[in-house]
């Protein structure tokens, strides 16, 4: 629901600037920018276990990494072909890992059951974006490279085998991220102009891009560790309107 | 705004449709001892038929037409169904067609209404009106059920119909039988759905304390056996509650079809009853956890996107 309200804001966003540009379909450039909005995934796994006299996660969860699938909205502060651009907007996702419950066996150790738990974060962030899109203005170059701060609130639940909510809660903290985009529009020049020209959508990007997060609630101590486990990689589509 | 109100209206036109031609004069037939289980209710099973002077079918139905003053309401059951081009329900035998017919009860003249419900009248009287003398069937038997209404003469002038099922095999039982503890005092029971004619369509869960695997001698702190269900329709898990920790139990699952009609038990398996830990309570329970997992409650975060939602229309305002 929420990333449809996303896309929703953008093509409301983006048809008006379309239709600034080329009223009648010929090409005048491309249309003016407000900002732009990226989907991607984030391979994910939280530093929960990190510093406890046990491993709660991995024992439930397992070893492997998730997904957690993210949308972002921004709004452009300055853009110039010169400069590059200067954004500021929000982002929200979701992140589920689903695992078995566990009980203690005859032994005492702690077992698998049948039983299902699971673990749910609906991340909300807010911060600042800076997209050196110099090469693709002024030069032809289809690379940008970006680097982006965020202010990050993390709102979680765990269900129990019943269903039911057990707990729920939000952690905050922030991140920072380096990445590099690759410029669609040289695959496809012609059908890259028309989509500016019927949407409004100036470039399209492919990104990569590498975050550092720290979710504690900035080193509270009543506060556990929602950081990504390791230096996080995320990938996904950038459209900038 | 004009647009989502179109949308409503494209959306409505449809069911408005479909509301115009939903026929009426339909029978249902509900299941005793519930208030709307139309559902099991349309069946006669085994256990029905072997009680059947004693276990009344249950019907409700919509008339074609308005209640007339000084009409009735006659029930009627046939091994065929009404003729397309007749509105006159068959009431009695015919030889030469096969037709078994008869009516069932005496009109009804306290039901001043186009819609009634409510009406009892014993099992019997309908498999009798079939000539189903005998509850040993091997095949499904449809009962074309059909209320007649008349006018304050007598002359038929609306009806509504139905069809009750005669069934009394049982399903297969469930196979892949597992259990395990689910919650104190909890087991989750989950199995294989019968490949089998009648399809199971719900299912029964039975938990009997053992010993022992090798030995079914009741465990004395808890020597009832524990019943759950029946489940949602074709459902291939369930929980059962009420037991005793540390007590095993032998649990077996029993299929249902629509007739209600109860395969042999599937299993046992056997597990026993204990607390279990989600994440949080295993978190908790691990040295060098802390009190809350965060320092705010989650009420904040829609707030804040709100408010982030807000930054940025003032921005697109002021650009």
């Amino acid at each position: 629901m929420r990333r449809a309200l996303l896309a929703a804001t953008l093509l409301a966003a983006a048809s008006p600037a379309a239709a600034q540009v080329s009223p009648n379909g010929i090409g005048l450039g491309p249309s003016p920018r407000w900002g732009s909005f990226d989907v991607g995934v984030l391979r994910y796994k939280p530093n929960v276990d990190a510093g406890l006299g046990g491993t709660p996660w991995q024992d439930t969860f397992g070893k492997s990494y998730g997904w957690m699938l993210q949308a972002a909205l921004w709004k452009s502060i300055f853009t110039g072909a010169a400069s590059g651009s200067l954004e500021v907007g929000f982002r929200s996702g979701y992140f589920q890992r689903s695992g078995h419950a566990l009980a203690k066996d005859a032994s005492g150790a702690w077992v698998p059951t049948s039983a299902d738990t699971a673990f749910k974060i609906v991340p909300t962030s807010a911060g600042l974006q800076y997209r050196a899109d110099q090469l693709v203005e002024r030069f032809g170059i289809p690379f940008a490279v970006y680097g982006r701060v965020m202010f990050e609130r993390y709102n979680w639940w765990v269900t129990s085998p019943t269903g039911s909510w057990s707990v729920k809660g939000a952690t905050n903290g922030w991140s920072a991220t380096g990445g590099i985009a690759f410029l669609l529009d040289v695959l496809d020049p012609t059908l890259a102009r028309e989509f500016d020209r019927d949407s409004g959508v100036n470039h399209t990007y492919l990104f990569l891009e590498i975050t550092k997060a720290k979710i504690d609630d900035f080193g509270s101590s009543r506060s556990w560790d929602l950081s990504p486990k390791d230096p996080a990689l995320a990938a996904g589509l950038t459209l900038v309107f | 705004m004009r647009r989502p109100l179109l949308l409503v209206a494209a959306l409505a036109m449809p069911a408005l449709g479909a509301a115009q031609t939903v026929p009426t004069g339909v029978v249902q037939f509900v299941e005793p001892g519930t208030t709307n289980d139309i559902i099991h209710g349309a069946w006669i099973n085994a256990t029905k038929c072997a009680n059947q002077a004693t276990t009344n079918v249950i019907l409700q139905w919509t008339a074609t037409q308005a209640w007339v003053t000084g009409g009735s309401y006659q029930i009627n059951a046939a091994n065929q169904d009404l003729p397309s081009n007749s509105t006159t329900c068959p009431f009695q035998n015919n030889s030469s067609t096969g037709l078994y017919a008869a009516k069932i009860g005496v009109p009804i003249t306290n039901q001043p209404f186009k819609s009634v419900s409510g009406i009892q009248e014993p099992v019997s009287a309908f498999l009798a009106a079939v000539n189903q003398t005998s509850c040993s069937i091997t095949s499904t038997v449809t009962i074309y059920v059909c209320v007649q209404q008349l006018d304050q003469n007598g002359a038929a002038i609306g009806y509504a119909k139905g069809q009750l099922k005669f069934e009394v095999t049982p399903p297969g039982a469930p196979t892949g039988v597992t259990a395990g503890p689910l919650d104190t005092g909890a087991l989750e029971v989950s199995w294989t759905q019968p490949n089998s004619s009648p399809q199971a369509y719900d299912y029964l869960i039975e938990a009997q304390s053992v010993t022992s695997p090798a030995d079914s001698t009741p465990d004395a702190r808890d020597p009832a056996l524990h019943t759950a269900g029946p489940t949602d329709p074709y459902q291939t898990h369930g929980t059962i509650g009420g037991l005793t920790d540390g007590v095993m139990y032998a649990v077996t699952v029993i299929a249902r079809s629509q007739a209600a009609n109860e395969s042999g038990p599937g299993g046992p398996a056997y597990a026993v009853p204990q607390v279990v830990n989600d994440f949080w309570d295993q978190y908790r329970q691990t040295p060098g956890a802390v009190e809350r997992g965060g320092c705010a409650t989650a009420g904040a975060g829609p707030l804040a996107l709100l408010g982030l939602a807000a930054l940025v229309a003032a921005l697109r305002r002021r650009t």
